[in-house]
């Protein structure tokens, strides 16, 4: 039961990873317009039915992993770059460098995050990489403050100071001494930030903002979904049971991580 | 201190806008005007937008401007940007206010409850429903409570804010959004209060369980509920962008999107700017309520 609760969003998390990276390869045909089989509720052939062109349900699903794992991922790792590096040398630097960086990250957090990525991908226009852009801009913030106060927590450790006092140099102290101590925290935030990118993708492009079409992306088909409710409410199915799962596996990750460190810092 | 602290967050949030709107690639003369448009079309707009003077004048302007309430004129509607959002911004502060009623509703109950004995069966069913609430964004509930209640069972609209019934689909989504992470706060919080010595001595006095939860742990636990309500306020601004969307709601997300597609600058710099002050003032209100739950907070 204990074991249960990693090991299956772990699975679910591995899953939807593999659906991404084999789309490409698997005999899907995510594209192939069939208006004779449009609407086509669930059954053998199309295991979730048809869209209103009767392209297979199924296979856009597996198709939009695709985005959604691949926007996930490449706003996580970027995000976590960009913020652990300021918040980092931040609390290093200290002075006016600080203070600085403080200030820039009280402004970004007085925004509300998803109306900062909206705006940000309405103004650079529709597209992928722009998605990954916008929520960089928001998602950086939190692991810039994270980063930041873990650091200063350490900086003070006798080791830092003797490492400093052998005249270690900087670069060697971040990366021997500094980062090692502060990734468990770090790693909490990234599959939070991993589960919120994965939301905010499916939105943006729910609201026609981030993957264009023919691209299957969950978001965008649950938009396309919505416009036919009345007529064929299995459309909604695919995309919804998909997001979700991988959202959920990702935020019982984050959770499961949060409590293991808690448990273990209690112990320390 | 806190009012001028808040007031230069304010105004790195106007600028941060302002710079987002005129730093990012793509001019907005040309994306208004379309490719075609002649050079003297493109000059007479540049200029009527204020775009021809240069980086920091336009900033000095803006921010002007901003001190007495002006923020310029939407470019596809003949309205200031200001009328434009006067006309929308009550929706959504009623459609948030509805979704924070729901949540408070919902969370303060749940999280006392799981309080009281962690581990326990209420405890375990909360934080299913606080992980599962936390993981079906806006988009995904909408349409789904929209596929039961409007569509097979029909009580309610599917869309729409003509009328006060309209509010019930998009202010449960929203609202249930926000009582997934309160209701681990407030969670955390109650649980942090009973191990006080207070507690042990509110017993020892004879109170019963329900006193003691509600009058004195609910008290004095309220302080980090609050700020947590209040930073998800914010988020509760960003999430009704989405909800208004599904929902067709005629708020300011809606507006913000409107104003988005139709490629009109002044107009999203003025929504994003307005929820973004919303959210400021919002946070130094909590502050301001601190004081009035916690003697102890205007003592210090």
């Amino acid at each position: 039961m204990k074991r249960a609760r990693v090991l299956l969003p772990l699975l679910v998390l591995l899953g939807w990873l593999l659906c991404a990276l084999l789309a490409k390869v698997l005999p899907l045909s995510p594209n192939t317009i069939d208006l004779a089989q449009g609407f086509a509720p669930p059954a053998a052939a199309h295991w979730l039915g048809t869209d209103e062109l009767g392209r297979s349900i199924a296979a856009r699903v597996v198709s939009g992993a695709r985005v959604s794992c691949g926007v996930g991922l490449a706003v996580m790792l970027l995000s976590l770059g960009i913020g652990v590096g300021i918040g980092v040398l931040a609390a290093l630097a200290g002075g006016w460098v600080d203070a600085c960086c403080s200030r820039l990250i009280d402004i970004f957090m007085a925004f509300p995050g998803i109306l900062l990525a909206i705006a940000l991908a309405g103004v650079l226009g529709p597209g992928l990489n722009n998605v990954v852009l916008a929520l960089c801009a928001v998602s950086w913030v939190g692991f810039a403050r994270l980063a930041r106060a873990q650091t200063l927590a350490v900086k003070a450790r006798d080791h830092v100071l003797a490492a400093r006092a052998l005249g270690s140099p900087q670069r060697y102290v971040i990366f021997r001494h500094v980062l090692p101590l502060i990734a468990a925290p770090l790693l909490v935030e990234a599959s939070f930030v991993l589960a919120g990118a994965v939301v905010a993708e499916a939105g943006l492009s729910f609201l026609g903002l981030g993957a264009q079409p023919p691209l299957a992306s969950w978001g965008s088909m649950i938009r396309q979904a919505m416009q036919f409710l009345l007529v064929a409410p299995h459309m909604l199915i695919g995309p919804c049971v998909a997001l979700v799962s991988l959202v959920l596996a990702s935020n019982l990750l984050g959770d499961h991580l949060r409590q293991t460190r808690q448990r273990t810092g209690d112990r320390a | 201190m806190r009012l001028v602290l808040a007031l230069a967050v304010a105004l790195g949030v106007a600028t941060l806008v302002f710079l987002l709107m005129h730093l990012t690639p793509g001019d907005p003369v040309e994306a208004m005007l379309g490719e075609s448009a002649s050079g003297a079309d493109r000059a007479a707009l540049r200029t009527a937008l204020g775009l021809d003077a240069p980086l920091p004048a336009q900033w000095w302007r803006f921010v002007s401007g901003l001190a007495t309430g002006d923020l310029g004129r939407s470019i596809g509607a003949q309205q200031t940007v200001a009328t434009l959002i006067a006309e929308r911004l009550p929706n959504t502060v009623v459609l948030a206010l509805a979704a924070l009623a729901i949540a408070v509703a919902l969370a303060l109950p749940l999280g006392l409850m799981s309080a009281r004995r962690i581990g326990g069966g209420w405890d375990r069913a909360t934080s299913v429903f606080a992980v599962l609430g936390m993981s079906l964004p806006s988009f995904v509930l909408g349409p789904l409570l929209m596929m039961v209640f409007a569509v097979w069972l029909g009580w309610l609209p599917v869309s729409g804010s003509e009328r006060a019934i309209g509010l019930v689909l998009p202010a449960v989504t929203l609202g249930l959004a926000l009582a997934a992470p309160l209701s681990r706060m407030v969670r955390a919080a109650v649980v942090e209060v009973l191990n006080d010595e207070f507690i042990r001595a509110a017993y020892a006095r004879g109170l019963s369980a329900q006193q003691v939860l509600w009058r004195h742990a609910l008290r004095n636990a309220a302080l980090p509920v609050l700020t947590i309500i209040g930073m998800q306020l914010g988020a509760l601004l960003g999430g009704a962008v989405v909800t208004e969307m599904v929902f067709g709601w005629a708020g300011l997300g809606q507006l913000t999107l409107e104003a988005i597609q139709r490629r009109d600058y002044p107009l999203v710099q003025g929504c994003v700017l307005v929820v973004s002050l919303g959210y400021v003032g919002v946070n130094l209100l909590t502050d301001a309520v601190y004081g009035l739950v916690d003697p102890r907070v205007a003592r210090r």
